[in-house]
């Protein structure tokens, strides 16, 4: 079995004795959890996740049945390591571990743990199978959970905007913008979710992120002629700011999706109302590594918001030129 | 038009109800100078033609003449803003209107004037555009910047692609502003506007077009390097054409090929003192004028991305 450890820290390779564990960064634990190898050992060390993010990650890890992991708390993140057992976990290795801790022994000791199977045994009763896969918008069941893009789309200074432009204008710009939010769902096969009076939430597959992020961008680069040819303003340029995050998220269709309780979804509206600035694309870290790297490079290094790393795509400006 | 389309008989039959002899013959003289109706129906002048007889001759003959959409034209705008002071009261004008979309034509709510309806059709004059004459319009000219390196150091099928990338991008953003692309050659090509309202979207089209080449340059372009493009938007009139060449000669293309050319840099859209003033505040003012830098007075366009830095605004950010 190879032994992987995923870290953003290269001492932790210290803890290992008699084997040379793989690294890898966390940002790879999305395309192992998508497609779990079976002779895979995985060490993740909690401190190179964020705690905020922990609980997500646990309840990812959990659905994942054929991956194998064990987790290095260098930070003490856990306060019940016992639930990490619950939650199918092989190996918990503390503060207190010292160089070498890791050796084929031990390693040994955890397969034939795993091969006993209660962990199994354990994740069946007490936790939610393996997420189902998208497969279209009509066939995803009610209450079930999803892995997909959430797309924050708002209008900046809506208030204001309305104040400015009185109601009857302002209601025919927020038209547009929802003529806009429409267009990207049909161009990359998405689904309006929430809507309310200043900002839209549409969902999209994973796979559809990049040609998605890459619409959000020609949005930005053509605010100002959609501004005046959309929007009809004369005075000023409207803004749109844009979030995006890959989430999951219980199911509702919607119009029904009052009841939802949702991490995932809270921490979107902060990140689009709270953060976001005007004419840029705020991502959240995870979305960030999946990208095209092309698109990756234009992004800014990574700030906190509410426990997750942020990266932002900063938009454009504009300005004349001499002639040569 | 078609003598039997349902739109001729209809606007035989308003000319009738609405406009009467007299109207109806100074509607034809102000298309056909001194037109005599009892000339062209074989009656002595001493004889009155009769009312319905007459205005079935004068549609027919307007329409023998290539004039019948300029006929209806006229009845639009008589319509709307009357006849040498006098309003008018054209009755069944919108279900001519529609009968002009059935038969391909969309009337143009900016310049009252029917136009082919893209979606049936899409030829270099709009439908209406008549070899020889003079017609005001506005030009966009793009010009793709080292273009002999371009080719010379990339594969034949990444240029062919990133090409055709362009050439889709510029047919799109033009069309949709009713704009036509007139001629595309390897390197470049030349965008003309004259429905809606022409300057403002050539302006806007040239905008667009860095805008989202920038996008691509920034996604998907295969090349070994950015394509660069330098655009010009120029209004004057211009005998229209459909040979390449003739349009070329022409003095309006030759004083934009100079604006592209000498004036304006790679990724930069300039704008001559011919469309300046009809380009609305917040528009113009992503613009600067090049000032004493140039003979002409231009102004200019470019559009960049906010390196990380400017992020809380030293530049002027696309939005403000």
């Amino acid at each position: 079995m190879e032994v992987a450890l995923v870290t953003r820290t290269k001492a932790l390779e210290l803890l290992f004795d008699g084997l040379e564990p793989r690294r890898a960064s966390p940002v790879e634990l999305d395309a192992l959890l998508a497609e779990p190898p079976a002779e895979l050992l995985l060490y993740i060390d909690f401190a190179s996740i964020g705690r905020r993010a922990l609980p997500e990650l646990i309840e990812r890890l959990s659905a994942a049945r054929r991956l194998h992991w064990a987790v290095i708390d260098r930070a003490r993140s856990i306060s019940d390591p016992a639930a990490l057992f619950h939650a199918g976990a092989l190996d918990y290795i503390g503060p207190e571990a010292t160089e070498g801790f890791i050796n084929p022994q031990r390693v040994e000791a955890v397969l034939a743990f795993a091969a006993r199977g209660d962990t199994q045994g354990v994740k069946s009763k007490g936790h939610k199978a393996r997420m189902p896969a998208f497969q279209s918008w009509n066939s995803m069941v009610e209450g079930k959970s999803y892995e997909l893009l959430v797309l924050y789309l708002g209008i900046w200074d809506a208030e204001g905007l309305r104040t400015r432009l009185g109601e009857g204008r302002f209601s025919r710009l927020k038209a547009s913008a929802l003529g806009i939010v429409n267009t990207l769902i049909q161009e990359h096969g998405g689904q309006l979710w929430i809507s309310d009076d200043r900002s839209f939430l549409a969902l999209f597959q994973p796979e559809a992120l990049n040609g998605l992020l890459g619409s959000c961008i020609s949005i930005l680069a053509n605010m100002r002629l959609i501004s005046y040819e959309q929007f009809r303003l004369e005075q000023e340029v409207g803004c749109l700011c844009m979030a995006l995050q890959r989430s999951t998220l219980p199911w509702q269709k919607p119009g029904q999706t009052g009841t939802i309780v949702s991490d995932a979804i809270n921490y979107i509206y902060h990140l689009g109302r709270k953060y976001t600035s005007p004419c840029v694309i705020d991502l959240v870290d995870d979305v960030a590594h999946e990208l095209n790297p092309r698109f990756e490079a234009l992004l800014c290094s990574p700030e906190n918001f509410e426990g997750k790393s942020v990266r932002r795509f900063a938009g454009f400006s504009t300005t004349g030129s001499a002639p040569h | 038009m078609r003598i039997k389309s349902p739109v001729v008989l209809n606007v035989i039959r308003t000319l009738y109800l609405s406009l009467g002899m007299d109207l109806s013959l100074k509607l034809a003289r102000e298309f056909i100078e001194g037109y005599n109706v009892n000339e062209r129906m074989g009656f002595p002048p001493s004889v009155p033609v009769p009312v319905q007889d007459a205005v079935n001759r004068i549609v027919l003959d307007l329409n023998e003449a290539g004039l019948f959409i300029e006929l209806v034209e006229w009845l639009v705008r008589t319509d709307r803003y009357g006849f040498r002071g006098k309003q008018y009261n054209v009755a069944g004008i919108d279900e001519i209107i529609k009968g002009m979309e059935f038969e391909g034509y969309l009337l143009d709510p900016e310049s009252e004037l029917f136009y082919e309806d893209p979606r049936k059709q899409r030829s270099q004059g709009w439908g209406r555009l008549k070899i020889g004459q003079e017609y005001p319009i506005t030009l966009l000219r793009v010009d793709i910047v080292s273009n002999s390196r371009l080719v010379r150091n990339n594969s034949e099928e990444n240029i062919a692609s990133a090409y055709d990338s362009l050439r889709e991008l510029i047919t799109r953003i033009v069309e949709k502003r009713r704009g036509r692309l007139w001629l595309w050659e390897g390197d470049g090509g030349l965008a003309a506007f004259s429905y809606g309202h022409p300057n403002m979207s050539a302006v806007l089209s040239g905008m667009e077009l860095l805008n989202e080449l920038l996008v691509y340059n920034l996604s998907s372009n295969p090349l070994d390097r950015p394509l660069q493009i330098r655009a010009a938007a120029h209004a004057g009139f211009i005998p229209y054409s459909e040979e390449p060449s003739e349009i070329q000669r022409t003095e309006i293309v030759k004083e934009i090929v100079e604006i592209e050319e000498r004036y304006t840099k790679a990724d930069t859209l300039s704008v001559s003192a011919s469309i300046a003033p009809h380009v609305d505040g917040i528009i113009k003012d992503c613009f600067v004028s090049l000032g004493n830098d140039c003979p002409r007075e231009i102004l200019s366009y470019a559009i960049q991305l906010c390196a990380p830095s400017q992020r809380n605004g030293k530049a002027r950010a696309a939005w403000k």
